[in-house]
């Protein structure tokens, strides 16, 4: 099946330094896709290129296989998207927004607006000014899904927002998703995102750290605990060792793509008492991810 | 019917669905015939995403626990509770072997881990009853 959206080494410079650097990804139809990372990561940059907003200075991204750059205007009518910090006029009211956005888009835009108000237990006559943040969050998502769109993109929609409101979001991106839209979220609270999402991409400085199912994802991971008498083992051969804790006769690792037949021989090497494996949390998986990149130079 | 997923488990969101459709079935909770929720209904419960939920109904059609009835949804088989039996008893006994290693490897004792494993045992009989009732009362 032709993926959703698709992203072929899109690349952004802000004068020195390099934003995006070569990014390649593909969303499947109903995917939760969660682009995960630090503040600075390079998230928003590659947002704010899906949704016409930055021009890319290398590559190119579809989604629905039209160009987000060139046909950014039809894309926009198929499109929800709420940014980090949405900004509407705060003089309006959150009836008021919904009538003056209505005018770009089609007849259906305004009766949708006005049930998805409701549905998010919003009062049509208060001031956009006078919200909170969760209220504000709840319009700007409220306007990008009366839109009917396919393709939902939020950049991290949950930080800032309470605990209550932030799982109302989740909920309703599951029921989004079940109803067979797709959506791209960036955030950087990894463990609540993990719950909702089918795919994940961790990104630092521009780049793709890892990506795919939460399931591939999870199975290229492991945790290693080893307790060991005598000469310490050598771990070298066991996979692409990301993390290694203690000393003196017990080791945690943690290894990115584990040979199988390494770690079986590992445990049967004289002087190991104990080779335990277990699976590694995504946050584990990206705080491990990153380290390692940190120590090369 | 309760379903309780924990996030931050290292153990992946669709394995826990599976256990615990199997444990409900192998305690008797989710009868032959009885009818599990639909996917979305229980993905938006669990805010989890739809596939997830999705991969957990597959494994438990592929041991033969739930088949689909049309328009229904999906419906426990009537050979389940056996093979649930049998599944809970692997799954239990994963999770002492993984303990017990682990304690022997700490250098407790026999007699040490034998106390501890008793203490445990009675200790976790009254918090069950507790949670029947917890449950009864919703």
């Amino acid at each position: 099946m032709d993926p959703v959206l698709e992203i072929d080494g899109l690349t952004k410079w802000f004068g020195q330094k390099m934003a995006v650097n070569g990014l390649t990804l593909e969303v499947p139809r109903g995917a939760i896709f969660a682009l995960l990372g630090e503040n600075g990561a390079g998230k928003s940059t590659t947002i704010r290129m899906l949704t016409g907003l930055l021009q890319a200075d290398a590559g190119r991204a579809w989604i629905l296989g039209k160009n987000c750059w060139d046909d950014a205007v039809p894309l926009r009518r198929r499109v929800g998207y709420v940014p980090d910090r949405p900004k509407y006029y705060d003089w309006m009211t959150v009836g008021e927004i919904g009538w003056f956005v209505a005018g770009f888009h089609g007849r259906n835009f305004l009766p949708d607006y006005r049930q998805l108000v409701k549905r998010f237990d919003l009062d049509a006559r208060a001031r956009l000014g006078h919200l909170s943040k969760g209220q504000y969050a709840k319009v700007g998502l409220a306007l990008a899904l009366a839109v009917d769109p396919k393709v939902l993109i939020l950049d991290e929609p949950t930080s800032g927002l309470d605990l209550l409101v932030r799982r109302e979001f989740l909920a309703s991106m599951v029921d989004m998703a079940g109803e067979g839209r797709t959506i791209l979220i960036s955030s950087h609270q990894i463990a609540e995102v993990e719950r909702v999402a089918s795919h994940v991409a961790f990104m630092a400085d521009g780049s793709i750290l890892l990506a795919g199912t939460l399931d591939e994802v999870r199975d290229r991971l492991v945790r290693l605990r080893l307790h060991y008498k005598g000469v310490p083992p050598n771990p070298d051969g066991l996979g692409t060792l990301l993390e290694r804790k203690g000393g003196g006769g017990q080791w945690e690792l943690v290894v990115l793509d584990p040979d199988r037949a390494a770690v079986k021989e590992l445990r049967d090497a004289p002087g190991v008492e104990l080779l335990d494996e277990a699976p590694v949390s995504l946050e584990e998986a990206y705080c491990a991810l990153l380290g390692a990149k940190e120590e090369q130079p | 019917m309760l379903f309780h997923v924990e996030p931050d488990s290292p153990v992946p969101i669709y394995e826990q669905i599976v256990s615990q459709v199997t444990f409900q079935v192998a305690s008797g909770v989710l009868k032959p015939d009885a009818l599990i929720p639909s996917v979305r209904d229980l993905a938006v419960t669990l805010m989890v995403h739809p596939n997830t939920v999705a991969k957990a109904f597959q494994e438990l059609e592929r041991r033969g626990v739930v088949t689909p009835v049309r328009g229904k949804g999906m419906a426990v088989l009537g050979d389940a509770p056996e093979i649930c039996e049998r599944q809970r008893l692997t799954l239990v006994r994963d999770r002492i072997r993984a303990a017990l290693r682990e304690a022997v490897a700490s250098g407790l004792s026999r007699d040490g881990v034998r106390r501890l494993v008793l203490d445990e045992l009675a200790a976790a009989e009254p918090a069950r009853t507790s949670e029947a009732h917890f449950k009864g009362k919703r």
